[in-house]
């Protein structure tokens, strides 16, 4: 009888090989009913563990292999006291990899048993650990007699373990691989300490009786130490922070007092629905004991004035009244069930995005306010993805950073495939690839380490805060920047119990203040001011010029509907309302196409029927499966499931590590629903839709409030163009680069006015027709170089260039990036570029005693090239003209301009642009084709390379921005698009027209 | 009045003209020059032919086998060129004693005094270069000034056959030039204002030297030099060609590797015929440097010296030295060790055997059979895998 005490999975950081479910699935085919995962100093993957080994019908007891520079142990839990206290010591590991292991122990030894093959430590621990709780560990690369001898001389039992690390002996290179690439060595260099041999394979209990043969008693202590361990795993206790007021009633009155206030702000007249809505959600709330929560919520909100509180948590008319969330539920008649159900047991989350440049402040103010013990971050879990396998392997094997580059820059961030040979042999993007023997060995040996745990970093937002000490239900470390962390990725965390707030940073947030706030110094004094000062009073929805620009689809720069696929979904509808918006916010998502075409044909007119009468839900969203609670309801409806039932399947669906479930699930719904009497093909149709949640999907409250917040950005745009795209600019975007902004202010009318040493700011403002650039697009100049000069200027404008230098003192790196970027050239009069240049350098390149120089040597008027260079050297982007313009004269005139397309549907034209963004999508047969949107100097374009021209052309999109292309002009719902037949690079077009013309 | 007369004398392509010789089909067709047959290798020389086609110095062989393969690659072959190169500084050679060579294809000449002997300056050049072509059928380019600097820019500016700026006329040649042609220009400070400014003409340069104190701000420590060369002055003699006494061997890995095993193998068979190289002079260095040239192109070095004679004693030097120089995980594709400084290596006799004495014994042992066989000729096994493999 043989169960395995010491195990590494992929969390084992660089050297375990074996993904949790290959562990799980290796022990339950080796007949053993137990099996302890013993990490390399973590708890990395603990929940999932327990998630796969119950799925499988096996005891999974914690564990963990501590190795620290002196020493190597293996603890296993007993009981709960034994798990925290194994929080505790893995926390105090991470602090101090130097502390001998009996000062990480001491104390903390209680309900935990712990296994060394150490003579020295063993003698240490025996001081301390009762012989019950202490073993000597045989392990493969042990001999048997020197262990036995080592037991008798002690007096412990020996356990035999297997210290697993790889699935078979030929995972063993790729296991070199990682402990080299965790060296930065080669597998040559390597010494023998730092990699397991080929021993530390799995093995069945067959296997570890021809390894061990004089031992049978010790394998069968592992049999009978598993059984004195913990499995019984619970997770449904939700951990509340406790707050000042420990009486829950407290909370509950203070709860419910807060939300009656701000229900007078948000609803001048509270009327009957309001007040029972708001009773209703208080009760559940109070049941289920989350005011606390609520009441945190609240606090962590009120530090800033734009906030969206979005997920489920925007359905509830609390959270609506304490400003967490910004839509009416009422009004929109948004379902507080999805949030809080009578059935729920788990905490509901509340997600809250705030402005991103104050997410820090809020951060700070949440673990000032609960301290380091009591809160940390969510950690984010970084595993070795296609591209980072092959960097770091082709680095093992000594490639350059160039080879590497050649592949690895055709590979998306989050390209999740393993079959990385033949995916590259066989995709169009690989084909001027030179494939040698060195880059296919790279290759394999990327495949098998894809999916290894390299390091954690801290999420973008998720925070934990619990009643006690954290180290008590999660082992915490310090993550590079400082901040601390928890082991846990969000949805291990959300899974445990612990209690976690979103708090995201979002840059549109961010962008509507800084609308706002220049709209109010603009327009000082006016009625606007009043009007328009604080973000909650704005009321977007119904106002006509708003409309008309998201039916015409010009949304760049407004959240969240602003990509391409968006805008076009826009004005192909022609319908542009906020329960509209809801719904187009949902439904944009990968798998959702076919439906959107779907949904767009309803729209416009035509007959549909609900798929069965049941689904009458479905009603709102013109029969189409849109939000994630109408999943839920059609499940529970069709197939009868409970609500906690129906919430599995939803996340489910949501989730990338659980996509392995979906058959099971599509399954088990299709039996409940045949015997419930659905036909075939009504269950076939559902599952179609609710196949389409793979991925991501949003609650219909969620949706709202990003639909909110679309509307607001859509308005301000309308109303206030310049303000509000220079603010997109200065908080860096979203979907597009600055250009591509700057070129939408000015399809818009706006004038781009170059950065002015009087005035300019730090960021880009806008005011009227005109945007000015702000300091902050200059390359190679730095904050604090702007900042003197907005400092130095708030004593007076800077009246001439001489004025300037003697006024402030600059490094000449600054002083030549300001002066390249034109912001000398008003207060220069009568001098040109070069005589500035001149003088500025002669000035700064003085250290002491600094004079202007007197001399003009210089005079020559700059040329086109010359300013052309200067735009691209300062901004990265050419600003006094667009660059396909620089091109047209030289080109037939059988090209057309972009603003004319629509006159062409159905026919073959010419068309040039510079491309502002593309996306590469598949096809129904899975062949890879690629969306663009090119802009010329007149409007901006979408094109499709369908996988035939994308084979052909698709490369060109790894090094070239500017393109000519001959396209057929489709029309889908009056929206005109481009079907690319032939493109090329338009630099080289125009260079071999050149060429040709000269030889002729 | 007495004329300085500085030739520099450019072979354009001499690498390409050379193989041409050799197979004369190669004229009139794309022809390129590449660093090795492996795919990472890159161009450096191509026939205008090859350019026309829109290939460039630099440009990776693997782009070029995917884009086009009517181009006609060449390995680099060093001894051809070598051989070729002094041949034609034998040939200048007869026109003036003092002839200094610049690499592959260059000449620097002092013809001071040999207007009188061989009259017309003009003429002069061109029959160099008609005995160059006669001997070797290279086609090249003579540029006539007053110093190294001004000869040498015409030849890098004008595509003549023979081009000659006379003495006194120096900054007018310059003054339309960019100033990016100044040995000094490519100092990092002066280029970064050069830019700044906006100057594209030298003649710019030289009016900002009217006001001396303001070029010095600009230009601070490179200003004189920079000055000097703007008005096309150069004080650089030709210095005549010197033997350096150095044992250099190199060994270029038929695969790029970072395997340890081979690179070992590979330092340890250099090391053996440096020491080899050295008890035959029985000297020692006060010199020796490992140098190792990456796939990538980049490049360590680093420098120790050699106290005893016996193998064992410099392969353990040269294999330390590796260690210390070979800091990344790149792969290899040339090492090189190159000793210098010679002394004579006293032979201290001792009562007592050394290990060291030892060693000397075993070494002098292996030498033997190598004098008689090779050097090649006796190999350990790791060594002998090693080559088989690179």
């Amino acid at each position: 009888m043989f169960v395995h005490l010491n195990t590494h999975s992929v969390y084992s950081k660089m050297s375990g090989l074996l993904s949790l479910h290959d562990l799980v699935e290796l022990t339950a085919k080796s007949s053993m009913d137990k099996i302890a995962l013993t990490d390399t100093n973590g708890l990395w993957g603990f929940i999932r563990f327990v998630q796969h080994a119950r799925n499988r019908g096996l005891g999974p007891i914690a564990g963990v292999n501590l190795i620290t520079k002196m020493d190597e142990l293996i603890v296993l839990v007993e009981n709960q006291s034994g798990y925290e206290n194994l929080c505790r010591i893995i926390s105090d590991v991470h602090r101090n990899l130097d502390k001998p292991i009996i000062e990480l122990i001491r104390d903390r030894s209680i309900g935990l048993f712990f296994l060394s093959y150490n003579e020295k430590t063993l003698s240490l621990l025996k001081k301390i650990i009762p012989s019950s709780h202490l073993f000597v560990e045989l392990r493969p690369g042990f001999q048997e007699n020197i262990i036995h001898n080592l037991a008798r001389k002690l007096r412990l039992e020996v356990v035999v373990t297997g210290d697993v690390y790889f699935k078979s002996k030929s995972d063993h290179e790729a296991h070199l691989t990682l402990r080299a690439i965790h060296y930065n060595s080669t597998k040559d260099n390597l010494d023998s300490s730092q990699y397991k041999t080929l021993q530390h394979c799995f093995r069945n209990e067959e296997q570890m009786i021809e390894l061990f043969p004089n031992s049978l008693s010790f394998l069968n202590n592992s049999y009978y130490l598993a059984n004195r361990c913990k499995t019984n795993w619970s997770f449904i206790n939700t951990i509340f922070p406790g707050l000042s007021l420990k009486n829950t009633h407290k909370s509950n009155t203070k709860l419910k007092d807060k939300v009656y206030s701000g229900a007078k702000k948000r609803y001048t007249n509270l009327n009957d629905l309001i007040r029972y809505r708001i009773e209703y959600e208080l009760k559940l709330i109070n049941e289920k004991g989350f005011s606390p929560y609520f009441l945190i919520v609240e606090d962590i909100v009120k530090q800033t004035n734009a906030t969206i509180g979005r997920g489920s948590a925007a359905a509830s008319i609390v959270s609506y009244c304490l400003f967490i969330t910004q839509v009416d539920p009422i009004k929109y008649t948004l379902n507080f069930q999805r949030f809080i159900h009578t059935e729920r047991k788990d905490m509901p989350d509340i997600d809250i995005d705030f402005p991103w440049d104050e997410r820090d402040n809020i951060l700070n103010y949440i673990f000032k306010k609960y301290g380091d013990e009591r809160t940390a971050m969510v950690s984010n879990q970084v595993f070795l993805k296609p591209r980072s396998a092959i960097r770091e392997v082709g680095k093992v094997y000594g490639l350059s950073n160039e080879e590497i580059n050649q592949i690895t820059k055709r590979i998306g961030w989050y390209t999740s495939r393993k079959n990385l040979v033949s995916w590259i042999r066989t995709d169009t993007k690989f084909s001027n690839l030179d494939l040698d023997e060195t880059l296919i060995k790279v290759l394999k040996e990327s495949e098998k380490i894809i999916g290894s745990f390299r390091h954690s970093s801290v999420h973008s937002g998720g925070v934990v805060i619990v009643p006690d000490e954290i180290e008590k239900y999660v082992p915490v470390l310090k993550a590079p920047k400082g901040v601390q962390i928890v082991e846990w990725e969000k949805d291990q965390v959300e899974d445990s119990g612990l209690l976690k707030i979103d708090i995201l940073g979002n840059r549109s947030l961010s962008v509507v203040r800084d609308t706002i706030k220049h709209i109010n110094l603009n327009y000082q004094g006016d009625e606007i001011d009043k009007k328009y000062f604080n973000y909650h009073y704005i009321q977007p929805i119904e106002d006509k010029k708003t409309n008309e620009i998201m039916k015409s689809g010009r949304t760049m720069g407004v959240f969240y509907i602003e990509s391409p696929a968006t805008r076009q979904l826009l004005s192909k509808s022609g319908v542009v309302d906020f329960n509209h918006l809801v719904i187009y916010s949902s439904i944009i998502r990968p798998a959702a196409n076919r439906f959107t075409n779907i949904m767009l044909s309803r729209i416009h007119g035509q007959k549909w029927d609900l798929i069965h009468p049941d689904l009458d839900f479905l009603n709102e969203s013109y029969g189409i499966m849109v939000y994630e609670e109408q999943v839920s309801i059609a499940v529970m409806k069709m197939a009868g499931l409970k609500y906690s039932e129906a919430e599995i399947l939803r996340k489910t669906m949501s989730r990338d590590s659980m996509q392995s479930h979906i058959k099971l699930w599509k399954k088990k719904f299709t039996s409940l629903c045949i015997d419930r009497g659905y036909s075939n093909e009504v269950i076939h149709d559902v599952w179609d839709m609710i196949s389409s949640f793979v991925g991501y999907s949003f609650c219909k409250s969620h949706s709202a409030s990003y639909a909110m917040l679309s509307f607001t950005c859509a308005y301000l745009k309308a109303h206030f163009t310049a303000e509000f795209l220079a603010a997109v600019i200065s908080n860096r975007g979203g979907f597009y680069s600055s250009y591509a902004y700057m070129s939408e202010a000015r399809r818009f009318g706006i004038i781009i006015i170059k950065p002015d040493i009087n005035k300019s700011y730090y960021e880009w403002r806008g005011y009227d027709d005109k945007i000015i650039m702000g300091f902050m697009s200059i390359k190679n100049l730095r904050k604090k170089s702007i900042y003197l000069i907005l400092d130095e200027r708030k004593a007076g404008f800077f009246d001439s260039l001489d004025d300037f230098l003697i006024r402030v003192d600059l490094d000449l790196a600054d002083a030549m990036a300001l002066t390249n970027a034109s912001c000398f050239d008003k207060i220069g009069f009568n001098l040109s570029h070069q005589q500035i240049a001149y003088k500025v350098a002669g000035y700064y390149l003085q250290n002491k005693n600094r004079n202007t120089l007197l001399g003009n040597p210089l005079n020559r008027k700059i040329d086109e090239e010359d300013t052309f260079r200067l735009e691209i050297e300062s901004f990265g982007y050419l600003i006094s003209i667009h660059p396909v313009s620089r091109y047209r004269g030289i080109l037939s005139n059988r090209i057309i301009y972009a603003k004319d397309i629509s006159n062409y549907c159905g026919k073959s034209i010419y068309l040039i642009g510079l491309c502002i963004t593309h996306k590469e999508s598949i096809t129904r047969t899975s062949e890879p084709m690629q969306f663009l949107t090119l802009e010329d100097e007149t409007d901006i374009y979408e094109c499709v390379l369908f996988p035939k021209a994308f084979k052909e052309f698709g490369d060109l999109l790894q090094w070239e921005k500017l393109f000519i292309i001959r396209g057929i002009v489709k029309e889908s719902f009056g929206v005109c698009s481009i079907m690319i037949e032939k493109m090329a690079s338009l630099q080289q077009w125009v260079k071999r027209l050149n060429s040709n013309r000269h030889s002729a | 009045m007495n004329v300085r007369d500085v030739f520099h004398i450019r072979l354009k392509g001499l690498e390409l003209q050379a193989e041409q010789i050799i197979d004369p089909t190669l004229k009139k067709r794309p022809v390129a020059i590449i660093s090795s047959n492996s795919s990472n290798s890159i161009i450096i020389a191509l026939s205008p032919e090859a350019e026309e086609e829109g290939f460039s110095c630099g440009m990776k062989v693997s782009t070029i086998r995917k884009v086009n393969h009517g181009v006609r690659l060449l390995p680099y072959n060093k001894s051809l060129y070598t051989k070729l190169n002094k041949y034609i500084y034998n040939t200048v050679s007869m026109h003036t004693p003092i002839v200094e060579p610049r690499g592959i294809g260059e000449f620097f000449l002092d013809m001071n005094g040999m207007r009188l002997l061989r009259g017309d300056v003009q003429n002069n050049g061109l029959s160099i270069l008609e005995s160059i072509n006669n001997k070797t059928r290279v086609i090249g380019q003579v540029g006539i000034g007053s110093n190294k600097l001004v000869s040498q820019t015409i030849t890098t500016v004008t595509s003549d056959k023979i081009y000659q700026v006379k003495e006194g006329l120096e900054s007018q040649f310059f003054s339309y030039l960019d100033p990016d042609i100044l040995p000094t220009a490519s100092e990092k400070s002066v280029n970064k204002i050069i830019k700044f400014l906006l100057i594209n003409k030298i003649k710019s340069l030289q009016s900002i030297i009217k006001s001396p104190d303001e070029f010095k701000i600009l230009f601070g420590v490179h200003s004189v030099q920079l000055a000097k060369e703007s008005h096309g002055k150069d004080s650089r003699p030709v210095k005549p060609l010197e033997e350096k006494d150095i044992i250099l061997r190199q060994t270029i890995l038929f695969e790029d590797t970072n395997s340890k095993n081979i690179l070992d193998a590979l330092v340890k068979d250099l090391a053996e015929q440096i020491a080899f190289e050295l008890r035959k002079r029985w000297q020692l260095a006060k010199k020796i440097k490992v140098e190792i040239h990456y796939a990538d192109g980049y490049q360590m070095l680093q420098y120790g010296k050699v106290e005893s004679l016996d193998d064992f004693s410099v392969i353990e030097v040269c294999q330390l030295l590796f260690e210390q120089a070979n800091k990344r995980r790149n792969r290899i594709r040339t090492i090189l060790i190159v000793a210098s400084h010679f002394f004579p290596f006293a032979d201290q006799v001792t009562i007592f055997r050394t290990i060291d004495d030892k060693n000397m014994e075993l070494s002098k042992a292996i030498e033997n059979i190598r004098q008689r066989y090779g050097v090649n000729a006796l190999q350990t096994a790791n060594i002998f895998q090693a080559l088989g493999k690179s």
